[in-house]
């Protein structure tokens, strides 16, 4: 592979007894957005640092556009690392913490001068370069934390957070200027992150990690649409999972007794009858229909139990046999006339669902 | 009204009463330390630089104001050095019972009475076969500073911000151009405070200085000598250099200590 950023190859690491990464591997391309996501305390800034060297791996390697940076310091590796709080430096202006690496590398004081110039601009903060680092914003200082470390031109951008410490408008203004300049410079970002919607916002590709592990590794419409898993689902967004028992595999579609009634689902490998699986559908995928027959398949039976008003839409939750809730998130016209305690029909269309296996419970 | 106002009368003599028994046998000493009467006795008769002159024209004096300095030079750059070290190390370890512990290990020898630490390194030292005398001196002195070094510092690194020394090594810093760079700078009012106090603790160290020293002398132990034989009022004069040389170093170990956290 060519065009392959970052190799990382069955990197696992432990800290004492205790076990941070398990045997990841992941490829980040050329020019690529790759967001980790996951939850606390799930491996995200080791596996990052790892990249980075600030750790080194129990086992393993690590690769930069093939060259293979395992066991090197950190300032001898193509990667910079935007550090979760700036981390810059107190006792330098803007100007100097952007241009310490530049200096580290003997550029000449013009070379030096134009970019950071440049980089000032890049971040929109073309007047703050003799600013302390003391006087800036929160976002300002996030700015100057990304010009520092795209200044000395890294080849693989890595960041840990950066924006966690902003209040949600900054972020999300935050996140499409961090797109938009990953894509003018044609640079490969890898970002860690816990909030979902940043990295589906930002990310040509998502690895989702739980305990350690890569679980899945997508586009964003791959990990929605497509979870691979009931961790990732639940992880992704809301949704609805309705756990049943595999009836029969026909034709691609998978039939699930799911409380008395047979739902049909396109199948997924390693799927067997009889195997304890669980359908999941998104809450915006199912409608709430008041007729007397249900369709074959794609529906079942509650009653409802709760209307909550989103504001964009309306949230309406009803209980089946087994007392599980199915959510339906709908528009206000759709809902009207709907009252909690009503008997309705929870239908979807029929690529709707899609089947999940293991991890249940 | 009244008897607010008595209230804080008698508040206020309290206070002045406090005061003037932390403050008057300073400000007598300084006071003796430039009248010309010979004696200390009032009324003063008249003012005089006759004592420091003859303070600094006496040759014991001398070698002991010259040891008391050579003293607190080792103290404040070997304190410094080895104190600024020490809290750096612990603020690297990564299990934090096990760093409070040694930060408690660290302070004790703070509260170990000073007798206790004089007469076991005189004979610790005699054990050794190390004769009586500065260096050994200079190791009490040592012991003596290095809890207060240890306790600025790690004031100071609570609120150190580690990640900068990684964004430097990042940023393609060797470790030792981020110790240039980065660490120092920022550390360095820390560590130049807490010297200056190790330099003050030093000066005016007695118990252990008297059981080490031998046939040496330093200000403290030759003022000691000299009470012994009698008032003489260039102890006055020596007394309020002393002072004088230990609040500027604690005024200016404060100011160090004040600015780096603006
Ligand atoms: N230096 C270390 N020593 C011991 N354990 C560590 C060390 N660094 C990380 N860990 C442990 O490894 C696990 C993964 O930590 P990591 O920092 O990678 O999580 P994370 O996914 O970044 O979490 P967060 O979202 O909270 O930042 C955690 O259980 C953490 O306690
Ligand atoms: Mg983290």
């Amino acid at each position: 592979m060519t065009n392959a950023a970052v190799e990382i190859m069955g990197v696992r690491k432990s800290f004492g007894s205790m076990t941070a990464l398990e045997d990841v591997d992941l490829t980040v391309a050329d020019n690529e957005f790759v967001s980790l996501l996951g939850a606390s305390g799930c491996g995200k800034s080791t596996l990052l640092r790892i990249v980075a060297g600030f750790e080194y791996p129990t086992s393993g390697k690590v690769r930069v556009y093939g060259e293979d940076v395992t066991t090197r310091p950190p300032e001898r590796r193509p990667t910079n690392l935007v550090f979760q709080r700036g981390a810059l430096f107190p006792h330098m202006n803007v100007y100097d913490n952007i241009a310490y690496s530049l200096k580290l590398k003997k550029w000449s004081k013009k070379r030096i001068d134009d970019k950071v110039e440049e980089m000032l601009a890049l971040v929109r903060l073309e007047h703050l370069g003799g600013r302390g680092p003391t006087e800036l914003s929160g976002g300002q200082a996030q700015r100057v934390a990304l010009a520092r470390a795209l200044a000395g031109e890294p080849k693989v951008l890595l960041l840990d957070e950066p924006m966690s410490a902003l209040d949600l408008k900054l972020r999300q203004q935050m996140q499409l200027e961090l797109r938009a300049i990953q894509r003018r410079l044609e640079a490969t970002f890898v970002f860690v992150t816990h909030d979902q919607t940043e990295a589906l916002v930002m990310s040509d590709r998502i690895a989702i990690m739980n305990r350690g592990r890569i679980v899945q590794v997508g586009t964003p419409q791959d990990i929605y649409r497509r979870p691979a898993n009931v961790f990732v689902s639940d992880f992704i967004g809301q949704t609805n999972l309705l756990r049943g028992t595999v009836q029969s595999i026909q034709g691609g579609v998978a039939t699930l007794d799911v409380v008395g009634t047979r739902l049909t689902v396109a199948t997924v490998t390693g799927v067997s009858v009889g195997a304890r699986a669980a359908l999941s559908i998104r809450p915006e995928a199912v409608r709430v229909s008041r007729q007397e027959s249900l369709p074959e398949g794609r529906g079942v039976e509650g009653r409802i139990s709760e209307i909550i008003y989103l504001g964009s839409s309306i949230r309406v939750g009803a209980v089946l046999a087994d007392g599980t809730t199915v959510w339906a998130d709908l528009r206000d016209e759709e809902a009207e006339g709907l009252a909690v305690g009503d008997l309705v029909k929870l239908v979807w269309a029929p690529a709707a669902p899609t089947l999940l296996l293991g991890d249940n419970e | 009204m009244t008897g607010k106002r008595r209230s804080q009368w008698i508040a206020g003599l309290f206070v002045l009463a406090v005061l003037t028994y932390l403050y008057a046998p300073i400000i007598v000493i300084v006071l003796f330390s430039f009248t010309t009467s010979p004696r200390l006795s009032m009324p003063i008769e008249g003012l005089t630089f006759d004592w420091y002159r003859s303070a600094l024209d006496n040759p014991l004096i001398l070698s002991a104001l010259t040891n008391s300095l050579v003293l607190a030079l080792i103290s404040a750059v070997a304190a410094g050095i080895m104190g600024a070290a020490f809290s750096f190390g612990l603020m690297r370890l990564k299990r934090p019972h096990v760093r409070e512990a040694l930060i408690g290990a660290s302070l004790l020898p703070a509260i170990v009475p000073l007798l206790v630490i004089g007469i076991s390194l005189a004979v610790f030292f005699r054990v050794l076969g190390m004769p009586q005398g500065l260096i050994n001196t200079a190791i009490g002195h040592l012991i003596v500073c290095l809890p207060f070094v240890v306790l600025t510092m790690n004031a100071r690194l609570e609120t150190f911000d580690f990640s900068m020394l990684e964004a430097a090594r990042d940023l393609g810093a060797t470790p030792v151009r981020t110790f240039l760079d980065i660490t120092f700078p920022l550390i360095r009012p820390s560590v130049v405070g807490a010297a200056l106090l190790a330099a003050a603790l030093s000066l005016d160290e007695f118990v252990i200085t008297w059981f080490n020293i031998g046939n040496q002398q330093s200000v403290p132990v030759l003022v000691w000598g000299m009470m012994r034989r009698g008032v003489d009022p260039s102890i006055n004069a020596i007394a309020t250099l002393l002072l004088t040389l230990l609040v500027g170093l604690v005024i200016c170990s404060n100011l160090l200590g004040r600015k780096k956290r603006s």
